[in-house]
Parts: C-alpha cells; structure tokens; sequence
C-alpha cells in the first residue's frame, strides 16, 4: 500500500491499523501521520526482513542459536543455569583459521588470591609458543586480571603453537597453565611438482579456493585483538 | 565420463517441548515436514515407482530421527497441518474476486491435505518408515551424524565427548532404521585431524569435508576433490565441489535466486492485519511467517509480482537442463586431466529444497527428465554415460578412492569462534 491508498482509508479503521502496527499515542492523530507511521513501520520490517532472511545465513542461524547476541549468554541460560566458572586453573587453546586462534582460560581462587597487586609491577601474560624444529620462538600478550578469553594472531600457517598462562612479578616469570598444542591449518595448496597443475586451475578464486583472502560471509569482525 | 554424488543433509535440533501446548520452534520442524521432508519423500518414491534407477546419500541427524518417531511431535503435526488447512480455506474464501490470487490460495489449501494424506496414508505419520523402505529398495543410502549435531572441533579436547557423539549416534541410527549407517556427516563438515578415528573405531567408512579439507591436504591430491582422500587410517574423505554446488546453493548467483521464483519473504503472516491472523499466529500480537506466500522473487525492493507456477515450472526444466549440461561439460574437462573418472560430489541442506528454494523439490525431478544426477551411474542418461558400472553400487564410489595416502586432511579452517557470542559457551566444554 502507498501514501495515498492508506490517506484514502476512513480514519477509524486508519487508526486501527496503526495501533496494530504499535502506534502508541492516545491523540487525535490526523491520516497523512498515522499513514506515514504505518508507511514507515511496513518500510523498516521489509528492511529487516531483507537483512535477516539471507538463505543461507537463516538456514544456519536458525538451526544454531548458541548464545543470545546481546548478553553473550548461552541461549536458555536463564531456564537451565550454567556455573560461570568452575574454579580449576586451566587454558585452552582452538584453531580458528590459518592465523587466529582462540583461547579461554581460568585461574582458580586460590592461587588468584596469591597474585600480586597489579601496582606491585605484576601483569598477566598469555606466552606464544611457536614450536617448529627449527626452534622455540615465542611471545606474549599482556591480559587483564578480569580477562577469560583472547583471540590471538598467529603469524605462520601450518606450524604448531602452544599457550601458557603466565604472570611476570618482579621481572620473573611463572607458568600457572599449559594450553593443548594445536597446528594451524595450511591456507592454501601444499606446494608441488608437477602434479596435476591444469586441475587446480580449475578451483577459481570466486569458489573462495586458492586464496586466503576469501572470508565467507557469516564470519564477522571478531570482537577482540 | 564421471560421476555425481548427490547428498541431502536432514538436520534440525531437537525442538521438543512437551511442557507447552504450542512452541514456535517446534513450527520449524513442521514446516520443514510439510515443504521439504514429505515432497522429497514423494518424490523418490514416484522415482521408484516409474523405475528410474536413481540412488542418493541421505544423512538424518539423530535429534531429526527421534522427532521424526516421536508420537508427540506427530499428533502435533497434524494438528499444524489442521490449521493451515484452514487457514488456506480462510484465504481462498478473502481472495474470491482476485482469480490468480485464488488459485494461488488453492495451490496451497492441496499441497497441505496432500500433505495430511501422505502422512497420514503413506507413512501412518512416521516417515522412518518410508526412509526405510527407499533404502531396501536401493533408492537412498542412509547415514548418520552427530549424536547432538555438535562442532566436532569443539570438543576437540575433550576426545571422550566427540567418541560419545560418534557411538550414539550410530546407536540411534541402528535403532530407527534397523541399518549399520554406511557413513558419516560431519556436522557443518567441521574436520579436524584425528576425527576419523572415531568413526573407523565405529566402522564408518567415509565422511565429507569442505573442499578446501581436501585440496590444501599435506601432498597436494592428484586429482582434488574429484576423488576421495584416504585418511591414514584408511576412513575416505569426500570433498565438495565448489562448482556445482555454487550453481545451487548461492542465493546471488544460484538458481534458486531467479526472478520467477516464489519469494521466501513476502508471507502473509506479515502481509496480512493481526486481526485476520490471530487463530494462527503461535503467541497474540507476534508475526511469523505463515508458509503461505503470493509472490515472485521478481527483484530487489518491495515491488512483487504475483507467483506464477506455470512460469516457474518452465525455468525449472531450463535450469535442470543447464545443470545437467555443465556437469557433462564438467566431467569431460575435468576427465581429460585424471587417471580416473571424475567423482563430483553434491551436498546441500535437505531444508534448502523445498523450504527455502519452494521449486526445489520439483527441480531435483526435473533432472531426470535431463539426464540428471539422480539416475545411477549405469543409467544410460546418467551424467557418467559409461553404461559399466553396476547398479548396486554404493552411491559414493570407494574403490575410486585410487590417490593413496595423502597424509592428513587439511582441517581447522573451520572458523571457530566466528562471533564473540558463539565463544561464550567453549569455556562449557570440559570433561565431567
């Protein structure tokens, strides 16, 4: 319906439609507002709907709501309560794709409350163990006390990456946790001699194949890092 | 020559709610029922019955089986069905002076009783049943997937949840189908390395992974996703084909995005007054999409034409057609570059056919009519053209499975964590 079809509907049943679309206030309202108030309305849920109703993103969605998007909850937390914590030191550590990873950690109460003060020149670090033969390199990422999880960028595809959980006090450093060791995946084809080259021309960088580039379009801007 | 392996993944959660008379996601499954897993149904039956020698992978998720057998959930479907039916009844009675709108309305108000009389009829309101019958008569190959349809690489650090998984899952495919499941669907084909010893250690033979599983493997495969990879542990991985599966799937580029179309969006559970809705809306006040929609595709923007079934059954036949036409190109291209017979391999949402792409259903049968991938590869209009394979062949082709051992499958690029909210529950995952 336009403007001028809805200004042509007799102002009771005008107004009828526009408190069924959430029109809220008690005044004599004249057509051409409560027209523009549905004209709006139907506007913004054809714009929603648009948005939300992608197929594939919708399939999916719909299938596997985790965790409500504002609270960060998981989903029905308020019906089957989950202990936030379980009070057992621990990191681990998951591949996201061939450079992130993320982790999420605890530190139970007791050796908490044995931490320094951060004014006592503590600080928490996650330590980044890159352990190819070559060598152990590594480095560390700076953490708040209040932080349980971190997503982390790991600078070398197919190598294997180990986590620790550490706290510098007074210029030494301890280990309070160890991650899993994990591998990131290769992000593109192993190199090679002449194995059916011609083939892999074949997977088109508009498949999202062969290049690293490609993000698919669920995956977005992660919230940390 | 070559070869297609069509394969229809039938997953929804577990939405049974006993505690309320009526509970909106439960609606999902009976929408589902109604627009994909019933008009599929029939529709490989009809393939059986005229003699089409086709075959098919389906997987079907162990929370879909126990909902598809839940007497409940049955009772209440049919009570759905009870509604719609007279919603469709409400309709053809407010659209009598708008003859297209009417006849639309009528198209509807038939496929719900068929619906009810399939249902009903058919499958005394249990479609196991029917699944059962497709599989011994060589009409489908049965698999399972996760026990919750959990994220397998999740669950990667606690390897006592992810063989938990595995061993129900194939427990409850026993108990439903009263059949050993000839593979495995790894759900979202989240892979990592190390999965498939859980699934040799329950004798399953194969699984599928995301294209890139395969092609970025340690030793670049020979012959890409056009073959299985075999696992150290001799499991076989099946890699999508970007390709095809593209020409489907893709709401930009794919088919089912065609202008003549049914629009998913345009419903009159939101086009239509509250008022008139209200016996059939799940809670006052709250729309939802009702499952009866008017309109074409059309374009972008609000302005749609009405739906028009006799254009939309004429670009299918085009469609199928097409299809067909590039998987032949596809496997002569890809043919005249391997040692062997090229294997392309097709999986899709079961849900996408039918529920989301309306026409989805009718363009699968359309593929016979073109010598389509649901005929088995010694069907003389098969895409494989070969006339030697055997007809009792699994769907998927093992023994085609001649790369070797390539190492480890590429895994990881999964993605995890995609979204800050999705994380909040992996602190959760821990053993007991």
């Amino acid at each position: 319906m336009n403007k001028e079809s809805l200004q042509s509907i007799p102002l009771e049943e005008l107004a009828a439609l526009a408190r069924e679309e959430g029109y809220e206030d008690g005044g004599a309202a004249d057509r051409t507002t409560l027209a523009e108030f549905i004209l709006e309305n139907q506007q913004d849920r054809a714009r929603e709907n648009e948005q939300e109703n992608d197929p594939s993103i919708r399939v999916e969605e719909s299938k596997y709501k985790i965790a409500d998007a504002e609270s960060g909850e998981p989903a029905g937390s308020e019906l089957y309560p989950i202990q936030a914590r379980y009070n057992r030191t621990k990191i681990v550590l998951m591949v996201r794709d061939p450079h992130w990873a993320f982790a999420y950690w605890d530190i139970d109460n007791q050796t908490r409350e044995k931490l320094p003060d951060k004014e006592e020149s503590c600080c928490l670090i996650l330590r980044v163990h890159e352990t190819e033969s070559l060598g152990n390199t590594s480095f560390d990422i700076p953490i708040q006390h209040g932080d349980s999880s971190w997503y982390i960028y790991l600078p070398n595809q197919d190598c294997d990456y180990l986590l620790e959980l550490g706290v510098i006090s007074q210029g030494r450093y301890s280990c309070l946790a160890r991650s899993n060791p994990i591998r990131t995946p290769r992000e593109g084809f192993a190199e090679s001699g002449d194995n059916a080259p011609d083939l892999y021309s074949d997977f088109s960088p508009r498949y999202g194949i062969g290049s690293s580039d490609s993000i698919p379009q669920r995956i977005l801007t992660v919230g940390r890092e | 020559m070559g070869y297609l392996a069509l394969v229809l993944h039938w997953h929804l959660p577990y939405v049974r709610h006993p505690e309320h008379p009526r509970f909106l996601e439960e609606d999902w499954f009976f929408e589902a029922l109604s627009e994909t897993y019933i008009p599929l149904l029939s529709l490989l039956e009809r393939l059986h019955r005229e003699g089409i020698p086709c075959r098919i992978t389906l997987s079907i998720s162990p929370t879909l089986a126990e909902m598809l057998q839940d007497e409940l959930l049955q009772s209440r479907y049919l009570a759905f069905l009870e509604r719609m039916i007279e919603l469709a009844g409400r309709e053809i009675r407010r659209t009598k002076d708008e003859p297209r709108l009417n006849r639309l309305a009528e198209m509807y108000l038939e496929r719900y009783r068929n619906c009810r009389r399939v249902f009903q009829e058919r499958y005394s309101c249990n479609l196991l049943d029917g699944l059962i019958h497709l599989e011994r008569a060589g009409i489908v190959d049965l698999i399972c997937s996760a026990a919750t349809h959990c994220f397998l690489p999740v669950f990667q650090v606690v390897p006592q949840a992810v063989k938990a998984q595995v061993e129900v899952a194939v427990q409850s495919h026993i108990r439903n189908f009263g059949s050993y499941p000839k593979g495995f669907w790894l759900p979202e084909c989240g892979y990592y390395p190390g999965v498939e010893e859980f699934l040799k250690a329950q004798r399953l033979p194969y699984f599928f992974v995301e294209s890139h599983g395969i092609l970025y493997a340690d030793e670049r495969p020979r012959n890409g996703v056009y073959a299985p990879l075999y696992c150290p542990n001799m499991v076989a991985a099946f890699g999508r084909d970007p390709e095809s599966t593209a020409a489907v799937w893709s709401s930009r580029d794919g088919y089912p995005g065609d202008p003549v179309y049914r629009d998913f969006y345009r419903d009159i559970g939101y086009d239509l007054p509250l008022g008139y809705l209200k016996d059939f809306l799940p809670a006052e006040g709250i729309r939802v999409s009702m499952g009866i929609k008017y309109h074409a595709i059309t374009g972008p923007g609000d302005e749609k034409r009405l739906y028009n079934p006799k254009a939309a059954a004429k670009k299918l036949k085009v469609d199928a057609e097409h299809f067909v036409s590039q998987r032949i190109d596809q496997c002569a291209r890809l043919s005249a570059l391997m040692d062997q017979p090229p294997l392309i391999v097709c999986p899709f949402d079961a849900e996408l056919f039918g529920h989301w792409w309306f026409e989805g259903p009718q363009w699968l049968e359309a593929e016979k009519d073109s010598c389509g991938f649901l005929c088995a590869p010694d069907h003389p209009g098969a895409v494989s053209g070969g006339g030697s394979q055997s007809a009792d062949r699994p769907t998927l082709l093992l023994e085609l499975g001649k790369q070797g051992l390539c190492g480890s499958l590429a895994g990881g690029k999964q993605r995890l964590g995609v979204q800050t909210s999705a994380s909040a529950g992996y602190p959760h995952v821990r053993a007991g």
